[in-house]
Parts: C-alpha cells; structure tokens; sequence
C-alpha cells in the first residue's frame, strides 16, 4: 500500500502537469515559473519548436503562440515514477489549434502528442526539471504549415 | 474512503493507464504486468479478436503494424472496488493514423468503452477480463473494414 505521503506527491504532481496545460492555455506565461525549475530544460523541436533552457523557452511561447487564436493541451494518461525527491513522467496530450489560414479564415488542426518529463520535489514544491515532447498523429494540418514530425 | 481504498483506486487507475502506454510504445511485453495470465480479452468491437491472454499478447504485435502511429486516451474511469476484485469501466478515445494503399495516411478516430475486471493478486491489482465496447467511429478509410462500423451503417440503412 501506498504511503499518503506517496499519494500526495503523485497528486501534485499531476497537478503540476495539468497547471502547464493550463497556464499554457490562458497565455499565463508567468504561471510557468510555478512549473519548471529555473534551469529547466525543455525540447519541443519535435512539433517544430525549439529546445533549451526554461528562461529561454518561455520568451519563446508567447511569441510563438500568438500565430494560433484558439487551442488546448488536454492531458491524460498520466504514468508516474517516484524515486524519493525525484520522479518522472509519461503522459498524452490531444491538442487542437485553431490556424489561420494565408487565404483568410482558419483551419483547426489536432496534434497527438507525449511529454517525458523529470520532476524534482524543490523547497517550494514539486517542479518540471525536463520535458521533452515525443510525436503521435497530426490530423488536418494546413497544407502551409511545415511540422517535423509529421513525416517521420 | 480509506488509505487502502484511496491506494487501491489509484493502483487500478495506473494500470488502466499502463495499458495504454504499453500498447501505444508497442512495449507489449509490459502487459505482462497488466493482465492475468489466463484473463479474457475481446477486442472484436472494433475489428480485433478475442481469447484469452496468451493468444492476445501473439496476436497484438503484428496488429497494429498496420498502424504507425495512435495514442488511447482514457479517461472517465469508474471503479467499483469489491475487497480483492474490482470492476471498471473506461472511456478510450483512439486516434490511429492509417497509411492508405495509393500514398499518404488519415488520421480515423475510434471511441470505444473498455469493461474491465480486476483482481488484487501476490504482485498488485491485473486485469482479467477486457472487453471493447464500441461507440463513435469517425473518418475511417474507405478500405478498412471494422465490424461495428459496418453493422451501424447496416443498421442505419435498414431504419
């Protein structure tokens, strides 16, 4: 049986996962410092982003978020590894963005997606110290929109 | 609810999930962990077979070869625990990318309910028994054949 202690730790941490969602989500860009560690690193290059560092990658959001007016992250299938202070994680994300399109109007696109992630308990709580997206589907993405993953 | 029934709710949801994550990193020796060995599957909802573990675990491999990429979500996942048994039923919304025979791929959803029964053995809670339940099937390729698919336009065509 699990100790409630563990049960908690594997509660904030899904919460943590479903707070980037949504801070994400809300373009509460500063939400995210509750969710990584200041070094974090984070790769989003398979979905055709960049990689580096938490400070670096958060600069990089909102500009690159405001080209889509609609989305959401939602996340499920989460599975967690716990090892004392640390943990890490697998879980899908199904994430519709709404895409202008270069003719006028828009197009809704759906990516499938996984995050692997490293999880660190810090003084202040549960933090992200990694995530690294993996590819799944794409489904009805404009024919202008380059995204790496789709032909791998 | 109690420390173990909290515990044993979260275990059943894990494995619920491991299943999915199993079949979607087509580790499939990982559902080794997951059901007994003598548990009942029964994928034909959705165009599969049934039998019992052993059969789906050599069966399961060259499936879904035919499919380079899906992802099982599930969620609205209801337990109903009963000391060291337990039962469930899951929603799975299925997104598989299908390469067609001229070139390309599309993408067809599948929704389907997963009715399942665990039991709490020596080495945690596994499934016994798992069976599909078919609902929504959305932008499937023309030559595909899934067997629900195909009864509910029947059924449609005969109202």
């Amino acid at each position: 049986m699990m100790s409630l202690q563990e049960l908690s730790d594997r509660f904030e941490i899904e919460q943590l996962i479903v707070h980037y969602a949504n801070s994400i989500d809300q373009r509460n860009w500063d939400g995210l410092d509750r969710v990584f560690t200041p070094d974090a690193y984070i790769d989003y290059r398979k979905l055709g982003g960049i990689d580096g560092r938490y400070p670096e990658v958060k600069a990089w959001l909102g500009t690159a978020l405001a080209h889509f007016p609609h989305y959401c992250h939602l996340v499920g299938n989460i599975e967690l590894e716990l090892a004392g202070d640390r943990a890490t994680g697998r879980t899908l994300c199904i994430n519709p963005m709404d895409t202008p399109l270069p003719a006028g109007g828009s197009q809704v696109m759906f990516l499938g997606l996984w995050y692997h992630d490293k999880f660190i308990r810090t003084a202040q709580g549960w933090r992200m110290s990694e995530r690294v997206e993996e590819g799944c589907f794409q489904h009805n993405v404009p024919a202008h929109m380059v995204i790496p993953a789709a032909g791998a | 609810m109690s420390l173990q029934a909290l515990c044993d709710q979260y275990d059943i949801r894990t494995l619920i999930v491991r299943y999915s994550n199993a079949l979607d990193a087509r580790r499939f020796e990982l559902l080794d962990e997951i059901f007994t060995a003598d548990a009942y599957i029964d994928y034909r909802a959705t165009g599969g077979i049934d039998g019992d573990y052993p059969k789906i675990r050599r069966w399961l491999p060259a499936a879904v070869t035919a499919f380079p990429r899906m992802c099982h979500l599930v969620g609205n996942i209801q337990i109903a625990l009963a000391g060291n048994a337990a039962s469930a039923r899951t929603l799975c919304l299925n997104p598989v990318a299908v390469p067609l025979p001229e070139a390309g791929q599309q993408v067809m959803l599948l929704a389907m309910w997963y009715r399942d029964q665990l039991l709490r053995t020596a080495r945690g809670w596994r499934m016994s028994r798992r069976v599909q339940e078919a609902c929504v099937q959305h932008n499937v390729p023309a030559h595909l054949q899934i067997p629900a698919a195909a009864s509910a336009a029947a059924e449609g065509e005969r109202r």
